[in-house]
């Protein structure tokens, strides 16, 4: 724990001493393990800041409105609301991997004592060189995919990129906990607090205490009021637009209505329309997501079929430089697939040096006070 | 099952807790009042203590097994199965510590400290909720594991912390307290920095990217950083003569700060930034 030799000791103002050259006055300081604390100290506080900062685009208007003038302004100014892409902060970067290599490699000895902290802090020139290389050449954007289609680029913040391959998607499958759970909302009036029962075709039941009663007639899962036919059919068997029928007796008479999952505030009324009287709200509510994926065939320039395979979460799929990552989908047909499209060259760097990292601490801490302690018991 | 295994463990460290804490009162009373030497029943109560933390952790360890069993995906995904996880950790470091060092109030610092953690899980819903595409991956066991050891450490050197300042603060106590506070924040540090490391490879897994600079994310770093800060500034401090008596010092107002940014990482970013990570939250 002591055996650091004094010259780290040296503050940055004590190693200012006037005879020297600039250079050499810079390098010291650089040398110095009070400037790198001091460095990290900044960077952390930068953080902070870009936290409590939300991170989007600068907008002057929305960041006076939300911080007050002076602040917004300085968010502005100091980009504040981009923090971590600002000149200033990968300055600080900068200098703190300068201090990490200038506080290393002049103290590097092919000693134990040394090999740890050396390694770790070798493992930070790893990773930031990585990530360096993906700043220049890496890139990454999104895809839509609809399912029978083939892409054969992707959006990136600049552009369009080519993927040298197609893409198509075969199948989205996507698949839930539970089935989804559906209910029929239930209120006597307008403003009362509604009560559930369960949707079936030809479950009837009373609705406050005035005799009203309401019937459940029919289910279409997928909604369409066909023109020529002058009537509600079922486009499909998928639930694309869920819809029942039902038919509601009070003492005035008797009305029906169709009530749509996907629009629980609007009702098509047949035989004359009411504000007044039960309230009634289908709701249908799909089950937690289990898992869904994208099966896929990659074809190549000429349009023949290479490979086929299946893009999961955490199961991404490498095809030539690119990796594709299962993104999202659209929650409205759960028919097309948002796939991510990432090309990082720096990666296997920035892997050697979170491998690297917990090696060198783990050999600083458990494995050098071994061999420090024969050393003490051989003197 | 695991509800009763989980009852089970919290009354046995909050029933340990008051015998723990006579038992540091009375050792202290004695050793100021120049008796060093420890009678039989006073040895048999600490016996006793330690006995009661077997227990309790064996009985947390079996809420976890058996939460686990019933749940059908390993408990790593939300609030209360994590919080087990710090609690587990910060036994698993009362035990390597009690090996090497013995304290007056180490026992009661660990019942407390345990105590502390499994009345803030029982603030949240307990029933298991199965996992979304994003978690279910091998890395979240080993991620969350490292990062709730760690927590767990940090935890342990901040009631060292406490401790010291309140109760051992004199100087035959410094050299053994400042072995214990470095040596926690240490393994504290490593496991973090596994757990940051492994959380990256997961997100690159995951999301195609292994930083993105979420306030999660932002967070663990700030939290790495700052004890990153006390192991070098330790290395400065401590080359000096003088340097050393203020040690215990240096190490409680780090171990103090960094275990807020630890909090503030685990539960601040959950409900006070907003955080692609909050769907862990619950
Ligand atoms: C975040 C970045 C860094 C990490 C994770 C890191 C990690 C470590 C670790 C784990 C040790 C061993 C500590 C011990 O023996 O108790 C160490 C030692 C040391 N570090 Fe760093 N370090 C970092 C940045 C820096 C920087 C920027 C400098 C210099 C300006 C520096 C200078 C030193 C020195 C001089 C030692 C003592 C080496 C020895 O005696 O073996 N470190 N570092």
């Amino acid at each position: 724990m002591s055996t650091a030799d004094t010259s780290i000791g040296l503050s940055a103002a004590a190693a200012q001493s006037p005879q020297k050259p600039l250079l050499a006055r810079w390098w010291r300081t650089l040398r110095s393990l009070r400037f790198a604390l001091v460095l990290m100290a900044l960077i952390a506080v930068a953080c902070i800041v870009g936290t409590l900062v939300k991170q989007e685009p600068y907008d002057p208007t929305k960041a006076i409105a939300h911080y007050g003038r002076p602040l917004g302004l300085l968010v502005g100014l100091l980009g504040l609301s981009q923090l971590y892409h600002t000149w200033w902060f990968l300055a600080l970067l900068s200098l703190f991997v300068a201090s990490t290599v200038a506080c290393t490699v002049p103290r590097l000895r092919l000693r134990l004592r040394s090999l740890g902290s050396a390694a770790v802090h070798l493992s930070i020139v790893f990773i930031v060189a990585g990530a360096l290389v993906k700043g220049i050449v890496g890139q990454e954007g999104m895809v839509g995919v609809p399912e029978g289609q083939t892409v054969e680029s992707f959006q990136t913040d600049g552009g369009a990129v080519s993927l040298g391959f197609g893409l198509r998607l075969d199948d989205f499958a996507i698949e839930r906990y539970e089935a989804p759970r559906e209910v029929l909302l239930v209120a006597p009036a307008p403003g009362q607090r509604p009560r559930e029962e369960p949707v079936r075709v030809g479950h009837s039941f009373p609705v406050g205490a005035d005799g009203a009663t309401v019937e459940v007639l029919r289910y279409v899962p997928h909604f369409v009021f066909s023109l020529e036919d002058k009537k509600v059919i079922s486009a499909s068997d998928q639930p694309v637009n869920p819809a029942i029928q039902v038919r509601v007796k009070t003492a005035e008479g008797e009305t029906t209505r169709w009530l749509f999952a996907r629009f629980p505030d609007m009702s098509m009324h047949g035989h004359g329309a009411s504000s007044e009287g039960p309230q009634l709200r289908y709701i249908r509510m799909p089950g937690p997501v289990k898992s869904f994926a994208s099966h896929v065939t990659i074809l190549d320039a000429e349009g023949n079929e290479t490979r086929q395979a299946v893009i999961r979460v955490n199961e991404p799929l490498e095809v030539g430089r690119f990796t594709v990552y299962q993104s999202g989908y659209d929650p409205e047909t759960e028919r097309s697939s948002t796939l991510e499209v990432v090309s990082d060259p720096g990666v296997p760097l920035v892997f050697t040096g979170f491998v690297l990292m917990p090696l060198g601490i783990a050999f600083v801490f458990y494995i050098q006070p071994l061999f420090r302690r024969k050393a003490r018991k051989k003197d | 099952m695991h509800e009763t295994f989980w009852r089970v463990a919290f009354a046995i460290f909050l029933g340990g807790l008051p015998l723990a804490a006579a038992h540091a009162i009375i050792t202290t009373a004695r050793r100021r009042a120049g008796r060093e030497d420890s009678p039989r029943w006073l040895t048999g109560l600490r016996w006793l203590v330690n006995l009661v933390i077997v227990a309790g952790f064996a009985a947390l360890s079996a809420f976890i097994i058996a939460r686990w069993r019933e749940s059908g995906y390993p408990p790593f995904s939300n609030m209360p199965e994590s919080l087990s996880w710090m609690a587990w950790g910060l036994c698993l470091v009362y035990f390597v510590s009690r090996l090497f060092v013995r304290f007056p109030g180490l026992e009661a610092a660990a019942c407390l400290g345990v105590v502390a953690i499994l009345a803030a899980t029982s603030r949240f819903d307990m029933a298991p909720r199965p996992l979304m595409p994003a978690l279910q991956s091998n890395w979240l066991v080993f991620h969350v594991l490292t990062c709730m050891v760690s927590y767990g450490a940090f935890f342990a050197a901040f009631l060292l912390a406490l401790l010291w300042l309140l109760v051992w603060r004199t100087r035959e106590a410094g050299a053994v307290v400042d072995a214990l506070s470095y040596q926690t924040m240490a393994f504290g540090f490593l496991l973090l920095t596994v757990g940051i490391v492994s959380g990256a490879i997961w997100a690159r897994q995951a999301w195609g990217r292994y930083w993105g600079w979420d306030p999660k994310e932002t967070w663990s770093l700030i939290t790495w950083f700052i004890y990153g800060i006390y192991l070098h500034y330790r290395l400065i401090a401590g080359s000096k003569g003088a340097g050393r008596e203020r040690l215990p010092m240096l190490n409680s107002v780090f171990a103090i700060v960094g275990f807020a940014a630890t909090l503030f990482t685990y539960f601040g970013v959950n409900y006070l930034l907003p955080s692609l990570h909050s769907y862990a939250a619950g």
